[in-house]
């Protein structure tokens, strides 16, 4: 069985204007070692994916119409406050974009991780290495024995003594493994990170990629990651899906499709990205913009911008076609 | 056109409490480099680099602590109050952040307007003329002019960033301080705002400082480039010869963390054989 299966996602948003389509149809699995790029810009539903699998989108105003997300064979949709508490942190990790705004200023970094740790600890002592009905002390202590060694696995050198630092002692790459650290803390199988290094620097970037990589080999993760840059996806990613206005329009193992792209806006992304052999004005951008997800066209919903676009293009949503697990591509001009 | 010769700012070192004093920051140490009347010219860095604070020095609303800087001839450190004026006239400035860099209570033809103002004595432009030449530039930059009513949030981020490029060429600039001015934008538009820039460089001849953090992009739009790192030099040459023999460790390192759209390429070997 697979670790993650998204299947037919539809999520409504309700707003002031009616209400938004914003996921139309996701369908993605992503099992143990796999390392899912999740690429699209702007307001393409990526990040709600994401949060959708963790069920941090709040309903309402949210509503899924349709659809299910299912974690090893159980129904998350169907799961309630209290079932998604003892997921959240335990089997799912989570790392966000702006590692500043994700640790609280006002507690030691120690105590944050500490927290998770126990968490995670009293619902599974096990993790602890402790039996079950440790003591409250006992628990305690080996949660500090494991937050140590998770933040020195994640490259923190001198642990101990960081473990009494406030965040504002930390760097925004180091503050970023203290966040892995804490969401791999509780053993999780499957880790979401929303665009982990997009507010760091290149090289930082390299060395908390290194970080992940080595994680996914180490406890065999599933990763969701979500990010626009195809660089990083290119580089770190083991499959890809592309995203355009609430659909996967095109997803499979990286190389690919990233080397044979075959959907338009695939295509597009792609040949709007500088690289070395680029001449100077040849670079191709996209024009028109994004349709409106209040009142989406009906068809394909990249079909007004789209150069290959055919009449009956907007008769339906085409479906993702192509082996399972293998490329598959939304576009029935190009598969014809 | 620009030369930068020498320049340290160093901060700090203010009153702290009632003895104490704050550590000082080097922020720029011996900064030297010179910039060619109509080439694109490349500023690297990371975070706290220093990238900022010269471009601060360039217009002066920083005042250097060591070195001079040259433009055209002339040393911008003593330039009188109307000197000063026409350097800012003739240097425009595009900002990173286009939802940041647009007041939102102001129309667009009152943003396009403002430095139009602010200079009017030497452009000579009546109110009328004014508006006129907004709606011109806003042409020149892929908008048009019923857009000058219209105010900030109406546009997506690629158009404000179009607004912005307006605003910074209203004045008639020959010199164009870029700063990162795609990295908030998606790619697609990251690619239609590179190309006009290229286009406006034509044909208007200007000389561009694009600063970016963003090899790929300075490696497609810059003819020179200089690495800058805590606040010093390490490299400094024409863009292909930096980035195919990249002659010091930082470069190397910062070439090689770059993430390359090829998965043949990737650091952690193939995922998929086969």
């Amino acid at each position: 069985m697979a670790l993650l299966e998204i299947r037919d996602l539809h999520l409504h948003m309700r707003s002031f204007d009616g209400e938004a389509h914003v996921l139309n149809g996701i369908d993605l699995t992503v099992d143990r070692g796999e390392i899912w790029g999740i690429v699209g810009e702007t307001g393409c539903g990526k990040s709600l994916t994401g949060l959708s699998v963790s069920r941090l989108v709040p309903t309402p105003p949210a509503r899924y119409a349709r659809g299910a997300i299912r974690l090893d064979g159980e129904d998350l949709l169907a799961a309630d406050e209290k079932r998604l508490r003892a997921l959240r942190g335990r089997r799912i990790g989570m790392i966000f974009q702006d590692p500043t705004t994700n640790l609280n200023p006002v507690f030691r970094v120690g105590e944050q991780l500490l927290d998770v740790a126990l968490h995670a600890g009293r619902s599974d002592p096990s993790l602890l290495g402790l039996a079950p009905g440790a003591s409250g002390r006992a628990l305690k202590r080996a949660a500090r024995e494991l937050s140590l060694a998770m933040l020195d696995r994640v490259g923190i050198p001198n642990p101990a003594a960081r473990l009494d630092d406030y965040p504002h002692q930390f760097s925004g790459g180091m503050k970023q493994r203290v966040l892995i650290a804490m969401a791999l803390i509780g053993r999780p199988d499957l880790l979401i990170a929303d665009e982990p290094t997009t507010a760091l620097d290149v090289s930082v970037q390299a060395q908390i990629l290194r970080l992940i990589h080595e994680l996914v080999r180490e406890h065999q993760l599933g990763v969701m990651f979500i990010t626009h840059n195809l660089g990083v996806v290119a580089q770190l990613c083991s499959h890809v899906a592309v995203m355009y206005a609430g659909n996967v329009v095109e997803a499979g193992p990286v190389r690919d499709v990233l080397k044979s792209p075959r959907h338009p806006y695939t295509n597009a992304l792609l040949a709007a990205l500088p690289t070395a052999g680029t001449a100077r004005g040849a670079l191709q951008g996209l024009a028109g913009t994004v349709p409106s997800l209040l009142t989406p066209p009906p068809g394909c919903r990249f079909f007004n911008r789209c150069p290959r676009g055919e009449p009956g293009c907007t008769a339906a949503t085409p479906p993702l076609v192509g082996p399972e697990g293998g490329h598959r591509v939304a576009c029935p001009v190009v598969l014809r | 056109m620009l030369e930068v010769e020498g320049v340290s700012k160093i901060y700090g070192g203010e009153r702290r409490g009632f003895f104490g004093r704050a550590p000082q920051v080097h922020a720029l140490s011996d900064v030297s480099l010179s910039v060619r009347r109509g080439e694109s010219f490349g500023l690297v860095g990371e975070s706290g680099s220093g990238k900022t604070t010269l471009t601060r020095c360039l217009l002066r609303l920083e005042e250097v602590s060591a070195g001079t800087i040259r433009f055209d001839g002339d040393d911008i450190g003593r330039l009188s109050a109307a000197g000063l004026r026409a350097l800012r006239a003739r240097v425009g400035i595009v900002f990173q952040d286009p939802y940041a860099s647009l007041n939102p209570r102001m129309s667009i033809a009152d943003i396009v307007c403002e430095p139009m103002e602010i200079h009017r004595a030497r452009l000579g432009l009546d109110g009328r003329g004014r508006r006129d030449r907004a709606a011109e530039l806003l042409e020149r930059v892929g908008l048009g002019p019923q857009h000058l009513g219209r105010f900030p949030h109406e546009f997506s981020g690629g158009q404000r960033q179009r607004i912005g490029i307006a605003r910074a060429l209203a004045t008639g600039p020959d010199f164009l301080i870029l700063d990162e001015p795609t990295s908030a934008l998606d790619v697609s538009v990251q690619a239609q705002v590179l190309n006009l820039l290229h286009d406006l460089q034509a044909q208007l001849g200007l000389t561009y400082f694009f600063i970016s953090h963003d090899l790929g992009v300075i490696r497609y739009v810059c003819d020179r480039v200089a690495l800058i790192y805590r606040g010093r030099l390490v490299e400094v040459g024409a863009t292909e010869a930096v980035f195919q023999n990249p002659a010091s460790d930082y470069a190397r390192s910062l070439i090689a963390a770059m993430p390359d759209p090829d998965p043949d390429r990737s650091p952690f070997g193939p995922r998929f054989p086969g």
